[in-house]
């Protein structure tokens, strides 16, 4: 007889992979907030099970949609199991009355937009009757199909995992998931703003743009991304001067190096005060400081 | 001769190759070169290795297979080579050809150092590599002011450059100024993407240089992402650069940290903070307090004209127009812009509780804060900032002004000024905003205001509540100081940054005239004195005026007249002005103007007994101490400066000058801190090179002639030279005009009170030293030559003395030309030495020049050197080259932006062309025919000139081109004879008067 829970899982090429590989997983506070309710059941094992199973990759898939979580995660079967983390959607009403807070001030959505979810917006729910985050576990519908009686399994404990990086990586997913999409409820606040009809059958056009706009974190959450400094990016789109055409002035410069404009002092930590901290993937605040070191230290003395 | 040059290799490294003079250029072959061959004449590797000496240790022999302009099957020298036969004129197609070169390659850690180190002294570099050394000075920059971000390169930790505004259009700039022979081992990598490798690897290595030493973490190991992070992080410091990480934590790290610094270089359309002033007039009494307002718009970061206001943003619903090119959603950009700009200037979270935020309204002191603390930050990380123009405008703040009044004794009458540093001025202050001068009545009432920002006369101003109370006490103050202390207050450095700035100090009559700057244009011009033999023209009248006027007050000057002007004349009238007893004066000037300063002092002022200090026998101690006291101007070298340093410093010389006082601009050199310890009542710097530009000579050329004034170097070069030369201050620029200012006199040629007397052909015979080099070999020539003479008649004689000029004119112009070795030429001619200096001074004024040869393989020489040497093209025309080709030179020559020297020989550019684009004539060596030197002068000195032209004139002094200089112009009939026959004429002297006229005269040589 075999205890198929008690058993490795199964190696998994390609799953989703929490980011952190040590310590906490959450680095914000709304997915602390999110993680809390989980944590506040101490499940023991199953929690350390849930966070390893994350960190090794196990779960297949994530899908956040209005009102339902679903994963795909890869236990000690061949068949994965189905998890779904199900959590009511705010009603239309609720939603109207969020919207018209959010439209009222425009820090709401210019922070959310900046990738941050400011904190006020916990009371903002509360005052419209609408807690963001679940009090207690028990408001969650919470299902997998794996054979383990106890809920949440550790099954449910690694999707919560990566729910909460999600929700760190995009803020606009906790919101999602609880009935608004990110390209509907900019699409809402704007008509607000605008004082115009909500026209509610989302054009595929607008989307597209609307997802493009200003938005820092929507790659985060996977694919190789491109350095973000280096020489090439203010040198892309020169003209190419073969060699072949500069025989006849091959030693020289092909045009006269001009006076050098003058440059803006500052301050050598400017970079890092503008950035803000890293994700607590990578070290957050801890490295932030460690830069802060090398920062101090790239500053030459002026000779005397 | 090596000339060295500098390749960019793939992977990383910089390649040193040389091409080597010695070895002689193929012969010729028609047709196709292959694929790849040998390079005939690059330096093997001992021998480049040898020219790098110390910097070689650190390379690693190599070989390059570079892409080279060939000819007929060799490929072509670099424009710096020198050969001593010229290259014949070729006619066949340049084409592209494969060569193989041995190299020296150098890792980052180690060519950062190296391209930083190449001063003036190395071997000779060709432009890529100058060029290379000055992407390594923008690498050290962006450094050190913290432009750079860490990174990851697949499993490397690197430092990489970020590029915003002006640092992206530099950087554009050295790629589109990169001379491809830096690309000639990677010919299919464009300019642009190797610049940006050479720029990123040059960037790390720089971090690396300045985080020598320094620990980011700890050797802990951790697990996952963590062990990551710490291996990249102990990779961001020290030489070793991979790092270790599991494949997916690797990839974590890479993504995370790019998704991270993604808005460090800000967004193609920004946000953009226009800070707009209270309405003119206060709506309601008092309420100046109130109004200020900083409004939101959105810009184009390439188009910064391109700009939408906030509330036309909120009003519009779909994309704008105005930036539809750059994107479709502006409210939501706006938004995400306005986020991003709360997290650098807090203050603007307030301000987003609204809908529709179009604008952060803010009293006075919220208006103070973004000005000095929210609006540099956000201009800094990028975003768009407008700021009221008075903002950093020095005529907005409160400065206090000195006004002092010279007092005239009782019942006498003022005739002439006596002032000197201890006379007694009355003074008083009184505060000012910019040049207004304000009330007691209106300080008080600004005091009691509490407010950064005031409202003063329909002007903005930034007050400082501290300032204002010093000012206040200032103003209880006033009285009697001595014009020393006038001095010192008003135009001191100050450090006390809590100190009401001095604005300015005024004062009546000739005081005032000096503090203003004008004190030349004011003061009585001097007429010649008694012992000076010529004539000085109104503005050297006014020089000398000025020069006196400075000595009457014990303080020092810098007389940086433009060349031409005459400002040997004003120093040997200044002389002759003196009074004997007054006591020596020295002056320390380059080797090649010695015999320069000697001729010019026994024409003009022949009473002055002068003596020149150098040799191997030269006195010292106090033998000279004795001698210095007999007479009255010492002439010497820099060299001799520094080596007899302390035997000068014991004479109480009466005054010390310095010519071509750009020779000390380097305040640590021996020589410098040797002349700055002479002691002398006075001091005078000359120079004609505009050193108001280069902060850092100036500091020490005026450290020299005012000691302290500048204050120390470090305190100088933090307040003045960086905010100056860095960030364009023109405040600080302003202020040090105004200290400057008095003690500097520059007047130039286009100057209106100077061009009304000035003619328009300025001819000068310049008088250079022969070196020991020179002079042993004109005296070995002069023996050997006159004895053969001696011994032969008829032609063959004629043929003798011919050749014997010839070889002491190359003797005069070069060793390297006699000898014919392709030895290096620098230090070894003074006619060279003395170009070099005359053109310094040409190009630093953005002048063109013009020089003349009689001999082509002179020509190629100088052409080498100069290129080498000023790092431009020097355009040459000899014989050998084509009608087409020549047009194409002249063209590009009289092209404001085309190369600025010109070298020709005398026989194929001394008639016909047009080059009025030059406004400087040298000729190098003579024709002893004043019809054929006046026709090359003539290129220049057209119809299309607009310009005073400068003509020199090379006579190296002693020897047979002074002599013969003499006779042509005490003897008119001899300048016929010579016009007709060129050098023939000498063929018919007696060997007597051959050895007369070629022996070398004493004092021809110059030891250096």
């Amino acid at each position: 007889m075999s205890f198929p829970d008690y058993d490795r899982p199964r190696r998994v090429e390609g799953g989703l992979r929490a980011r952190s590989t040590r310590g906490p997983i959450g680095r914000s506070w709304w997915s602390r907030r999110f993680l809390d309710v989980l944590e506040s059941f101490a499940l023991g094992t199953r929690l350390t099970r849930g966070r390893s199973y994350a960190r090794a990759g196990q779960v297949l898939s994530l899908d956040i949609a209005p009102g339902t979580v679903t994963a795909v995660v890869q236990g000690s079967r061949a068949t994965p199991y189905r998890v779904a983390v199900g959590l009511p959607p705010f009603p239309e009403p609720v939603w109207a009355r969020i919207e018209q807070f959010l439209a009222d001030q425009a820090l709401y959505s210019a922070r959310l937009l900046a990738g941050d979810l400011p904190s006020e917006l916990e009371q903002v729910f509360a005052q419209a009757g609408a807690p963001l985050f679940p009090a207690q576990i028990s408001e969650l519908d919470l299902r997998c199909n794996c054979p383990d009686f106890a809920v949440p399994c550790k099954h449910l404990a690694a999707t919560f995992y990566l729910l909460a990086e999600a929700f760190d990586a995009d803020p606009f997913q906790i919101l999602h998931w609880r009935g608004r999409d990110r390209e509907r409820l900019l699409m809402r606040l704007r008509a607000l703003r605008t004082g115009e009809e909500v026209d509610d059958t989302p054009s595929g056009h607008r989307e597209d743009s609307a997802a493009s706009a200003g938005d820092a974190t929507a790659d985060r959450m996977g694919g190789a991304t491109a350095a973000a400094s280096g020489a090439a990016l203010a040198l892309a789109d020169l003209p190419a001067a073969p060699l072949a055409e500069a025989v006849d002035r091959f030693w020289l410069p092909p045009v006269p190096l001009p006076a050098r404009t003058p440059t803006l002092a500052t301050a050598p930590d400017l970079l890092l005060r503008q950035l803000g901290p890293p994700p607590a993937s990578i070290g957050g605040p801890g490295l932030l400081e460690r830069l802060r070191r090398a920062y101090e230290n790239l500053r030459a003395e002026p000779l005397p | 001769m090596l000339v060295v040059h500098g390749l960019w290799l793939t992977g990383g490294r910089l390649a040193l190759w040389a091409e080597n003079s010695a070895r002689p250029a193929p012969p010729r072959r028609p047709g196709r070169p292959p694929r790849e061959r040998p390079h005939p004449f690059a330096a093997d590797h001992p021998d480049l290795a040898d020219a790098l000496s110390d910097a070689a240790a650190k390379a690693v022999a190599g070989s390059a297979l570079l892409t080279l302009p060939t000819r007929r099957g060799a490929p072509l020298d670099s424009p710096e080579l020198v050969r001593i036969e010229p290259a014949a004129p070729g006619r066949a197609a340049v084409t592209l050809a494969r060569w193989r070169v041995p190299t020296l390659e150098y890792d980052p850690d180690e060519a950062l150092p190296l391209l930083q180190a190449f001063g003036e002294d190395g071997p000779v570099r060709g432009v890529g590599l100058r060029h290379l050394a000055e992407v390594a000075a923008f690498a050290s920059d962006l450094v050190a002011r913290g432009r750079t971000l860490p990174g990851i390169d697949g499993d490397r930790a690197i430092w990489r450059p970020l590029l915003t505004g002006s640092d992206a259009a530099w950087a554009r700039s050295l790629a589109l100024a990169l001379p491809p022979a830096v690309r000639a081992a990677t010919p299919d990598t464009a300019a642009g993407v190797l610049l940006a490798e050479v720029l990123d690897t040059l960037t790390d290595a720089a971090a690396r240089a300045a985080l020598d030493g320094v620990r980011l973490v700890d050797n802990r190991r951790g697990s996952g992402t963590d062990a990551a992070v710490r291996a990249w992080l102990r990779a961001l410091t020290g030489r070793q650069r991979s790092f270790t990480a599991a494949p997916a934590a690797l990839a974590i790290l890479t993504n995370e940290m790019n998704a991270w610094q993604r808005d460090a270089a800000g967004s193609p359309v920004r946000a953009c903070f226009r800070l707009v002033e209270p309405p003119p007039e206060p709506v309601d009494g008092d309420g100046a307090d109130d109004g200020w307002r900083v409004e939101f718009a959105l810009q184009a970061a390439d188009e910064p004209s391109l700009m939408v206001d906030a509330e036309q943003i909120w009003a519009t619903r779909g994309g704008l127009r105005a930036l539809a090119r750059h994107l479709d959603t502006p409210q939501e950009t706006l938004l995400a812009e306005l986020g991003r700009a709360s997290r650098l200037w807090p203050e603007l979270a307030e301000a987003l509780r609204t809908a529709a935020p179009a604008g952060i309204d803010l009293d006075t002191e919220g208006a103070h804060r973004f000005l000095r603390d929210g609006a540099p930050v956000l201009h800094a990380a990028g975003f768009g900032v407008l700021l009221p123009s008075w903002w950093q405008r020095p005529g907005s703040r409160l400065g206090a002004r000195l006004q002092a009044a010279t007092r005239t004794a009782p019942g006498t009458v003022a005739v002439r000024s006596t002032l000197g540093l201890e006379s007694l001025v009355d003074y008083r202050w009184e505060l000012a905003l910019g040049d207004e001068p304000l009330s007691v009545d209106e300080l008080k009432t600004l005091a009691k205001l509490k407010t950064p920002l005031v409202r003063l006369r329909g002007r903005w101003v930034e007050l400082d509540a501290k300032r204002l109370a010093a000012g206040l006490k200032l103003l209880q103050s006033g009285g009697a100081m001595t014009v020393g202390e006038l001095l010192q207050l008003g135009l001191s450095m100050q450090d006390d940054p809590d100190a009401l700035p001095v604005l300015g100090v005024t004062a009546d009559g000739a005081l005032g005239d000096l503090l203003a700057g004008r004190a030349e244009q004011h003061l009585a011009p001097v007429d010649e004195p008694p012992g000076f033999r010529g004539v000085l023209r109104p503005y050297q009248k006014r020089g000398l005026a000025w020069l006196s006027f400075l000595q009457s007050l014990g303080l020092g000057g810098i007389l940086a007249d433009q060349m031409g002007l005459g400002k040997t004349i004003q120093i040997l009238a200044l002389l002759a002005k003196q009074d004997v007893t007054a006591g020596p004066t020295l002056l320390v000037c380059p080797m090649s103007l010695v015999g320069n300063w000697q001729r010019e002092a026994a024409a003009f002022t022949p009473g002055l007994r002068v003596h020149v200090h150098h040799g191997a026998e030269r006195a010292r101690g106090e033998a000279f101490t004795a001698a210095a006291s007999n007479i009255d101007l010492v002439i010497t070298t820099y060299t001799i400066a520094a080596r007899d340093a302390a035997t000068l410093a014991d004479v109480p010389w009466h005054r010390v000058v310095i010519d071509e006082a750009q020779a000390i601009k380097n305040a640590a050199t021996r020589q410098a801190t040797a002349v700055r310890s002479l002691p002398a009542r006075h001091r005078i710097a000359v120079t004609g090179t505009p050193v108001e530009n280069r902060l850092a000579d100036l500091w020490s050329i005026m450290e020299f002639a005012n000691p302290g004034l500048l204050g120390g170097a470090a305190t100088f070069r933090k307040r003045y030279a960086e905010p100056i030369e860095r960030h364009g201050d023109d405040d600080a620029a302003q202020r040090l005009r105004r200290i400057t200012g008095p003690f500097v006199l520059r007047r130039l040629k286009t100057d209106k009170s100077i061009i009304s007397d000035l003619p328009e052909k300025l001819e000068a015979e310049i008088f250079c030293t022969l070196t020991a080099e020179q002079a042993s070999l004109y005296q070995a020539v002069v023996d050997d030559m006159l004895a053969r003479i001696e011994s032969s008649d008829g032609i063959e004689r004629r043929g003798l003395v011919l050749a014997a000029m010839t070889k002491l004119k190359q003797a005069c112009n070069h060793p390297a030309q006699l000898l014919r070795d392709g030895s290096a030429l620098p230090g070894r001619s003074g006619k060279l030495a003395r170009l070099e200096e005359i053109l310094d001074e040409v190009l630093a004024a953005g002048e063109k020049a013009l020089i003349f040869t009689q001999y082509a393989e002179f020509g190629g020489m100088l052409r080498a050197h100069l290129s080498a040497r000023t790092g431009r093209e020097v355009l040459y025309l000899h014989g050998g080259v084509g009608r087409t080709d020549r047009d194409a030179m002249v063209t590009r020559f009289q092209h404001d932006d085309g190369p600025p020297l010109f070298i020709l020989s005398l026989k194929a550019g001394g008639t016909g062309l047009n080059l009025t684009a030059a406004n400087h004539v040298v000729h190098v060596d003579r024709w002893w025919n004043p019809a054929v030197e006046d026709q090359a002068t003539d290129r220049a000195f057209r119809i299309g000139q607009r310009r005073a032209v400068q003509v020199h004139k090379f006579v190296c002094a002693g020897t047979v081109e002074e002599k013969i200089s003499e006779m042509i112009r005490e003897k008119q009939g001899l300048a016929a004879k010579i016009i007709g026959s060129g050098e023939q004429w000498l063929t018919e002297l007696s060997t007597a008067e051959l050895r007369q006229l070629f022996t070398l005269e004493s004092g021809a040589v110059m030891e250096q």
